[in-house]
């Protein structure tokens, strides 16, 4: 009997994690950047994207890019709700979208995650000197009163800074958690 | 009394097609599975060729199990008019799951495309099972033997058969030739290495199903004279059949294994594995 079991048991443990963001923050491109290592020019995600499974220790982690123009963002909740873990993509830069990014972010916690969710929120494009700075945009875009686990990274898919570093947290926090 | 005919051979079909079935099974299966994890229409129109094709397998198992039976001889028979038919019905659907993705046909096209297949395959059933030869002529009457797909008694069976045999060959080649031959024009354009391979996969999957056509032609146009080639022609577009449905799988689904085996690892992984070497 136990044969069977260990035959027919999963040895890989599947979750799916999404990733958010207004439109043009660089989701896509840190999700070609964490498949091929390097920046790739991309288009607008029209809808939903299945990426590349990433191996993770004993996690198979499906990737889900979701298309950040507001036509597309009726379709987050359905696929927020059965995922293990959110990034959150914000373009640094974008000084005049903060709010709506903040809204939107905020909109996703409150009523479409589960509570034992992980999050990981990137302050992108980090190449550009402009911008606003870590500290403050941790206070200014409310994350200091999040009650879910949360890291927030400054990254850039130019340069790769920090891309290896921020997603090694969340997948090793999934991989606690599940 | 149960009477065994030709024992060595008959029992070879009967255990070959049962290998075939079971593998054909273990496609629908992944298939099912695959559905049941993206619940999406075109993974539920994969999942129900296949699932035809699959049941058509079995009953084809069937056949030969009750053939090598001498009880038994309306059953095999209106069983194996079923087993004909149905891959039939899964090509259909298989040119619906194509028109999404390979095929450009507009709705007037791919309707009347639908329609027309549907109708053929549902004639030639027709013909085969509960046509006029079926229902009005006894069964071993030579008029029912024109219509039968076995035991070749009259002059008029091959005439017949061979002419709603027609008809199913042109369904095959139109279909078919050009799912593979749109495939293998966006595998040229792609520059895309896994989906060119899954392109490619698709159009080699259909060509090879189309030379198991072909052997079935061979195999049933000439008389052998002989029990034992007709076997091996049979045991060849089998293996060719069952070839062409898992490259098929492989190129429609792409599963997330295969994909890795022809991407190779991601950045990801690949740097987690170095720096994970150098911490320990």
């Amino acid at each position: 009997m136990s044969f069977l079991r260990n035959l027919f048991r999963r040895r890989m443990r599947e979750i799916d994690i999404t990733v958010c963001g207004l439109a043009n923050a660089g989701k896509t491109t840190i999700v070609k950047y964490l498949e091929t290592g390097r920046f790739v020019v991309t288009q607008p995600t029209m809808g939903i994207n299945r990426g590349e499974t990433i191996q993770f220790e004993k996690l198979e982690i499906n990737i889900f890019d979701l298309g950040g123009q507001e036509d597309f963002q009726i379709l987050w909740p359905e696929v927020n709700e059965k995922s293990d873990g959110v990034v959150f993509v914000v373009d640094k830069n974008d000084i005049m979208n903060f709010d709506t990014a903040r809204e939107t972010f905020h909109n996703i916690i409150d009523t479409q995650i589960n509570k034992d969710v992980i999050v990981l929120i990137l302050l992108h494009k980090s190449d550009i000197p402009d911008g606003m700075e870590r500290n403050r945009f941790i206070k200014e875009f409310g994350l200091l009163e999040l009650s879910y686990k949360w890291a927030c990274y400054e990254t850039s898919a130019k340069t790769g800074e920090n891309i290896f570093e921020s997603f090694r947290w969340f997948f090793e926090q999934l991989k606690d958690e599940v | 009394m149960v009477v065994l005919i030709q024992p060595g051979i008959t029992w070879t079909y009967v255990v070959f097609s049962w290998f075939t079935t079971i593998l054909t099974l273990g496609l629908v299966i992944a298939l099912f599975n695959n559905f049941i994890r993206k619940k999406t229409t075109g993974t539920l129109i994969l999942f129900t060729s296949y699932f035809v094709i699959g049941s058509a397998a079995i009953l084809g198992a069937l056949v030969f199990n009750l053939q090598a039976v001498t009880d038994f001889v309306l059953a095999p028979r209106i069983l194996q008019s079923i087993t004909t038919m149905s891959p039939q019905i899964g090509l259909i659907m298989i040119y619906i799951f194509a028109c999404r993705h390979i095929l450009k046909d507009n709705e007037v096209v791919k309707s009347l495309t639908i329609m027309i297949t549907s109708f053929a395959v549902g004639f030639v059933f027709t013909m085969y099972v509960l046509g006029v030869y079926g229902i009005t002529a006894e069964v071993n009457s030579d008029i029912w033997y024109a219509i039968s797909t076995t035991n070749p008694t009259a002059d008029l069976e091959n005439a017949s058969i061979s002419l709603l045999a027609v008809v199913l060959v042109l369904i095959q080649v139109y279909i078919n030739a050009r799912i593979f031959i749109r495939a293998f024009i966006l595998a040229r354009r792609t520059d895309k290495e896994i989906r060119k391979r899954g392109l490619l996969l698709i159009a080699w999957g259909l060509v090879i199903y189309l030379i198991g056509g072909l052997v079935i032609s061979m195999e049933i146009a000439i008389d052998w004279q002989s029990a034992v080639i007709p076997l091996i022609f049979w045991m060849v577009r089998k293996i060719l059949f069952l070839s062409s449905y898992v490259i098929l799988y492989l190129g429609w689904i792409m599963p997330d294994w295969f994909r890795r085996r022809i991407r190779g690892k991601t950045w990801f992984e690949m740097r987690y594995k170095e720096v994970n070497r150098f911490v320990q």
